[in-house]
């Protein structure tokens, strides 16, 4: 049976799907957690702050891919869909968290000093003050990220998510026309991080004005 | 003396690192009372009014608001109580000014959002930015940020409101339209604590003044006294200085 121009696309998206149902997910809880974690880490808590620095640390110093099997084989979440959403969120998180952190410390005193004069708790200064200023600061850093959490989704295709990359394997075994499937795969990927570019330049520019700190003059 | 001692500093001292910016300093502040502090830069008179709210926190002595001792366990409800206005404005740059005002009756006193709402409608009327509630701070000048920041802090209802410097970041022809709201505030008899340079303001609108110097209490007397016989040289050159650029006919006076 002959695998049409058609076949492929079809099956690509069938693989693409399951991709983009993976990314909101990971993209959204790394960005919780990552927020969480970030702001309880620029409060400099003894001991929590070394935890916090310790589970950073390996998060950028072993690969994706190792913790995808870890997760999957050592630690027996055997459906890979929910293996795949945890490892990246866990991934990402482990950057995000330092990311939210600089953006916190690059706050001004001033806006610290005058949550707290108000008042405010701590919970309340960081919720309805600090963190809605940070945005525009981590908005280029964030984007990146989210830009390299991407990419890392075809890494998930090793614990059995049928995600694009193992459609196209699949594919290229039975066409013998890699060269097509890929170029298809690669421009699904492009069009993603374009617009994720885009999206971030345009929540940069949106935010640029309502986060000029109220001292600095005008 | 208008009324209660609202705020006490015995014997309270301040330093960062080996600087010592508060020396063993007592004074009292009373309830009803427009009291500036003045010094030169650097004497501790920011750092003496940010202790009232635990924004620093005293190395000995005691410091008590009314009953309460500040300290760290006491710091949030002695901030319910005592607003603060800052020389940079300090106001949150993601919210409307109006929002900024509501933003501590709410969370910090558990207020209604349309009572504080309607409180800081009235407030913004009184400072004359009525028209401007709904604009963010950088749409904002100088003296309206400012005014924007008096409201934030009177819609907190404060039993003491503390100036830090609060026209020193202004251009000059925007100083006036701030004074006369802090002017406004002292003919109702609001109890407030202002650090400033503005000698002129001073005397027309405090009850007492007194004068720091490198970290010591070294004068508070009721304002007119204060200009009439000042008693240390260091004062003397202290308001030539500063009088002498504004004021060249009073310079005389304090030869």
């Amino acid at each position: 049976m002959e695998i049409t121009f058609l076949d492929i696309l079809n099956t690509l998206r069938k693989g693409a799907f399951e991709t983009i149902k993976i990314l909101p997910l990971s993209m959204l809880f790394s960005l919780i957690a990552g927020t969480i974690l970030g702001a309880i880490q620029s409060k400099k808590i003894p001991v929590v702050k070394y935890l916090i620095n310790a589970y950073i640390i390996i998060m950028r110093g072993i690969p994706p891919l190792l913790l995808m099997m870890l997760f999957f084989f050592a630690l027996n979440i055997n459906v890979p869909f929910i293996a795949a959403v945890i490892v990246l969120s866990i991934y990402h998180t482990g950057y995000i968290t330092e990311i939210v952190r600089g953006g916190i410390e690059a706050i001004s005193k001033g806006q610290f000093e005058a949550a707290e004069s108000l008042g405010l708790s701590n919970f309340k200064t960081m919720s309805k003050v600090i963190i809605p200023q940070i945005w525009y600061q981590v908005i280029p850093a964030l984007g990146g990220q989210y830009i390299i959490l991407v990419k890392d989704t075809v890494l998930i295709s090793v614990i059995g998510v049928r995600e694009i990359l193992w459609s196209g394997r699949q594919l290229m075994q039975l066409t013998y026309k890699p060269f097509q499937i890929f170029f298809l795969i690669g421009v699904f990927f492009y069009v993603i991080c374009f617009a994720l570019q885009q999206i971030t330049i345009w929540a940069e520019k949106s935010l640029k004005q309502k986060s000029v700190d109220s001292g600095r003059r005008t | 003396m208008k009324g209660d001692v609202l705020v006490s500093f015995n014997s309270v001292t301040k330093s960062f690192g080996n600087h010592i910016v508060i020396d063993h300093s007592s004074i009292q502040f009373f309830e009803g009372e427009t009291h500036v502090i003045c010094g030169r830069s650097g004497a501790g008179k920011s750092t003496l009014i940010r202790c009232i709210n635990y924004l620093e926190k005293i190395d000995s002595g005691r410091l008590y608001f009314r009953d309460l001792e500040v300290n760290k366990k006491n710091a949030k409800e002695i901030r319910k109580k005592i607003s603060m206005v800052f020389q940079e404005f300090n106001l949150f740059p993601h919210l409307t000014i109006l929002e900024n005002a509501v933003l501590g009756p709410v969370y910090a006193l558990k207020e209604p959002k349309d009572k504080a709402e309607k409180r800081a409608r009235e407030l913004f009327e009184q400072v004359g930015i009525m028209e401007k509630i709904h604009h963010y701070p950088y749409q904002l000048s100088g003296g309206q940020k400012q005014r924007a920041a008096i409201v934030r802090a009177l819609n907190m209802n404060p039993d003491l409101i503390l100036f830090d410097e609060p026209t020193s970041a202004l251009d000059p022809e925007m100083i006036g339209e701030v004074t006369e709201v802090i002017k406004g505030l002292v003919k109702e008899g609001r109890s407030m604590i202002i650090v400033t340079h503005e000698m002129n303001f001073a005397l027309e609108a405090s009850d007492k003044i007194s004068f720091l110097s490198e970290g010591k209490i070294l004068l508070t007397k009721p304002s007119k006294e204060f200009f009439q016989k000042p008693e240390y040289d260091t004062i003397r050159k202290f308001l030539r200085q500063i009088l002498g650029t504004k004021k060249e006919d009073k310079e005389s006076e304090y030869e």
